[in-house]
């Protein structure tokens, strides 16, 4: 599994070009959300808890349908099924890719967020933790939905289709949690929200590494 | 791939199911409307629980029963539950939509706004999304075995998000005002309500049942896929 | 909410009337694509 993450890996330092149109992508859609709510900085502030994460759950789209482009393109695909490596590896290892990916890709946009909507906090590790556990449950649907429609006909709409209603709790979770930190949390409420987010991960990444295998079936 | 039967064991069960279920649902539906006392704080617009909580109770059934269809389907590889999840998953639909309907129709005299966050409400909302995603995968996927296991993955998937995404709905809501939601009914209220709540089971598992033949006839009428034992050698 | 609601039966008869609509409109389709199966195969 670590010769799978370390391909993957490398293989995503090599396109670290798209990292960065990725990050512009997300960096203009938080633009566009202060637009569409208005120049009222209250509200912004209010709200960029939810923006950050939109932001990011659009940007995974791009990502995740990423991650299994190259194979797609070399057909590799079915290649590896020949190998004897276990297909569960080939997942795990994607899927720690794309969850560090998405947390980079998150960090990135926090500043983004803390100018456009003066929303800063000094609770940064904090911050991080609840970006990496949020990108976990997206990371994890989204590499097994990402392999399934990487092969079929839309596969640009069928992925938000089927992993946006999925990943409901975590993006609740994950914003409810931003939105304590950079607002204030009077009544400690945070910790309950992050032992939701990690449950939900734990769940997602242990259900959705044992389904993967069959997703590979022929 | 196993015989793709076309359910002729009982051919005439379905309709039976379907009348029944219509008649009951037109005798509940009487009851409840002109029999039953009106309700202490609600008046008469609690008579619309007499079709909104059996139509609850079968969609939550209609879930479960597109979930055992996929386990199965995964376990046996017989298409004859892929043709039950097929139908589940679209009865579920229908069902769900229903239901949002309802609920809205109910919320607007007691609430005072369509829609509130109602975890409940709101857990029907994300599974109708997630399974009109998955009806929408199988229309894209044409090979029919690998349709039949991604569905049946997907499935699995949005089945363990549901009561997930009731309770994160549940705590995001409990920080606002507590809504009064559509409550439990006392014993007054009983004989319409469970009148209907088999009128729509019966309906539902005629529909189910209907629907699950139809896919089986339009599977038999694809191509033949090569048996799912054989993984590696494709026909 | 507190208090009494009076009247509000247009949104009773609206639910029952969804409720019934929804039925059988789908029991129609449903027999409809079953019927183009039994017939000498369409293509539906």
């Amino acid at each position: 599994m670590i010769a799978a993450l370390r391909k993957e890996l490398l293989l995503q330092w090599r396109s670290r070009a798209q990292f960065f149109s990725v990050f512009i992508f997300g960096a203009t859609a938080l633009l566009l959300f202060s637009f569409g709510v208005g120049p009222n900085s209250e509200v912004l502030r209010q709200f960029s808890a939810g923006f950050l994460w939109l932001g990011l759950l659009l940007s995974s789209t791009l990502t995740l349908a990423e991650s299994f482009h190259a194979e797609m393109e070399n057909r590799a695909l079915e290649g590896l099924l020949i190998l004897p490596a276990d297909p569960r590896a080939l997942y795990y290892g994607k899927t720690l890719a794309n969850w560090i990916q998405l947390t980079l890709l998150g960090s990135a946009l926090v500043p983004v967020m803390v100018i456009l909507y003066d929303a800063g906090t000094t609770r940064l590790l904090s911050l991080l933790a609840i970006i990496a556990l949020g990108s976990a449950g997206l990371a994890a649907p989204g590499t097994l939905y990402a392999a399934m429609t990487s092969q079929v006909r839309a596969k640009q709409t069928l992925l938000p289709l089927l992993l946006f209603p999925l990943i409901v709790p975590a993006l609740l979770a994950s914003v409810k949690a931003t939105s304590l930190v950079i607002l204030g949390d009077p009544m400690q409420t945070l910790r309950s929200w992050i032992s939701l987010l990690a449950a939900f991960d734990a769940i997602y990444w242990s259900l959705c590494g044992l389904l993967y295998p069959r997703v590979l079936e022929d | 791939m196993q015989t793709v039967t076309d359910n002729q064991r009982f051919p005439r069960t379905p309709y039976v199911l379907l009348a029944l279920g219509a008649a009951l649902l037109l005798f509940g539906s009487w009851w409840g409307l002109f029999f039953a006392p009106k309700e202490q704080y609600m008046g008469d617009v609690q008579r619309i629980m007499y079709v909104h909580v059996p139509t609850a109770w079968n969609w939550m059934l209609a879930v479960i029963f597109a979930f055992v269809s996929a386990i199965a389907f995964l376990f046996t590889s017989n298409y004859k539950w892929d043709s039950r999840l097929e139908a589940g998953l679209e009865v579920g639909s229908l069902l769900a939509f229903l239901l949002c309907c309802q609920g809205s129709i109910w919320a607007k005299p007691t609430w005072g706004v369509w829609w509130d966050w109602d975890p409940r409400l709101t857990s029907v909302a994300v599974l109708l999304m997630a399974s009109l995603g998955i009806i929408a995968l199988r229309t894209f996927v044409e090979d029919p075995a690998r349709r039949a296991i991604w569905s049946s993955v997907a499935t699995i998937i949005a089945s363990v998000d549901l009561p997930i995404v009731y309770f994160s709905v549940k705590w995001w809501n409990s920080l606002h005002q507590q809504q009064s939601s559509p409550n439990t009914v006392s014993p007054d209220f009983y004989i319409p309500l469970r009148v209907n709540a088999f009128a729509i089971l019966f309906l539902m598992t005629g529909f189910i049942m209907l629907r699950a033949r139809l896919a089986s006839r339009r599977l038999a009428a694809e191509v033949t896929a090569p048996p799912l034992s054989e993984a590696g050698e494709m026909a | 909410m507190r208090g009494v609601i009076t009247g509000g039966w247009n949104y009773v008869v609206a639910a029952y009337s969804v409720t019934a609509t929804i039925f059988v409109v789908y029991a129609i389709t449903l027999f409809a694509r079953l019927s183009s199966t039994r017939n000498p195969r369409s293509e539906s």
